[in-house]
């Protein structure tokens, strides 16, 4: 009799449904499917409000850049500076570290042929003619033009306190600073949804390598799948 | 037999945008007209004198490496680097890189290759101390400095392409020099 008892117990604890109780933060007791469930909506929901950032913030910045271009056209002719070299110049700032690299890299590149080392003497050569000493120092004067797109900003900004509409005009370039450092610092983890999730799913290497903690790539062969 | 073996490797002259094959020789040629315009700026009488002897070490050099081999010895060290860039290395590579070394060293039985190459290893070197000894006044006097060691670094690396840092007697290494 006690033993048909456990089977009806058994019979019963494995054909009932689950119901794992939890307690989240608030103190409030959820089942665990529901919770899985709805940390999944919540990362899409973080998604897609981040995409819809993107979509809204991108406009919005076309928008301010539209409404300033005039007068930025107007502060290039009082510089002496093209809006587009101004465009390059705050181009080259934001990504200063990869333009010092590219020169060097390209240096270094240039000197695995026979027809780059010739180019790098006959453009030496047009540039010393032209005494444009600076030839082939272009990784150093990154710092140099940073420093001089500084400056310019800070001409431009006093330049616009002098205007009628000034005051506008800067709300409008701090908006624009305030929407591209949105973008640029997503929320972690959807900066790792968006990118990198399931990267290292075709890297079997890699997997092999940090189940085994080991820090070498194994030899190319081996890599092959 | 002879023929097909030279059919079959990769061409690997190294031509400009023009279609101009790029030798030594030009390479040289270009150097030495820069070093020329880079030496009247430089005030010091001992820098002028080391960048004299560089330059004519180099034209020395660009000449006997025509008579010794010049473009055929450009081909064999393209498919050098080539063959050591291959993934799967088999044995016939390996074969064939102990042939090209043969070749090669065949194209210069006295060396004079590697003695030039050596003495003029070391005069850029003595050339590069004696920049890198210079206290540059102007921000003009630094640029000329810095190009005449870019000049230096760019020919050496011209030389190792034409296989004249990985000679025997030629060492470029500063190292033990004094």
């Amino acid at each position: 009799m006690r033993v048909r008892c456990r089977l009806h117990l058994c019979v019963l604890f494995f054909c009932c449904p689950v119901l794992v109780f939890s307690q989240n933060d608030t103190g409030n007791v959820a089942t665990s499917t529901t919770s899985a469930a709805s940390n999944s909506d919540l990362i899409t929901k973080r998604i897609e409000e981040y995409k819809k950032l993107e979509a809204t913030a991108t406009q919005r910045i076309a928008e301010i850049d539209k409404m300033l271009s005039p007068s930025k056209d107007l502060i290039a002719k009082r510089f002496g500076v093209s809006p587009e070299e101004y465009h390059f110049l705050k181009l080259q700032a934001e990504n200063a570290d990869a333009a010092k690299a590219y020169f060097k890299n390209l240096r270094d590149e240039m000197k695995k042929s026979y027809v780059t080392i010739n180019d790098y003497f006959a453009g030496a050569n047009a540039a010393i003619l032209k005494n444009n000493l600076w030839y082939g120092n272009e990784e150093n004067l990154v710092d140099e033009d940073v420093s001089f797109l500084g400056k310019l900003e800070d001409e431009i900004t006093q330049h616009l306190d002098s205007l009628p509409n000034g005051a506008e005009m800067k709300a409008l370039l701090a908006e624009k600073q305030q929407l591209l450092d949105k973008l640029a610092h997503p929320d972690e983890i959807v900066l790792y949804q968006l990118t990198r999730k399931d990267w290292f799913a075709n890297r079997p290497d890699y997997m092999q390598a940090m189940q085994e903690g080991r820090s070498m790539p194994s030899a190319p062969e081996k890599n092959k799948p | 037999m002879a023929l097909l073996a030279i059919a079959w490797r990769p061409i690997v002259a190294e031509e400009d945008a023009s279609g101009r094959t790029i030798t030594l020789e030009i390479i040289t040629k270009n150097f030495d007209q820069n070093m020329d315009l880079l030496k009247k700026e430089i005030r010091e009488q001992n820098v002028q004198d080391l960048i004299d002897v560089v330059r004519k070490q180099a034209r020395s050099l660009s000449q006997s490496y025509l008579i010794h081999g010049g473009g055929n010895r450009d081909r064999l060290m393209q498919e050098k680097r080539d063959l050591r860039l291959k993934t799967h290395f088999i044995k016939a590579d390996q074969d064939r890189l102990i042939e090209i070394d043969k070749e090669i060293n065949a194209m210069d039985p006295n060396g004079m290759l590697s003695n030039e190459s050596a003495a003029l290893n070391s005069s850029i070197s003595d050339l590069q101390d004696a920049v890198n000894a210079l206290a540059p006044i102007t921000p003009e006097d630094k640029d000329v400095n810095r190009l005449i060691l870019q000049h230096l670094e760019f020919y050496s690396a011209a030389m190792t392409l034409a296989g004249l840092n990985d000679v025997k007697s030629g060492s470029t290494s500063k190292k033990g020099k004094k």
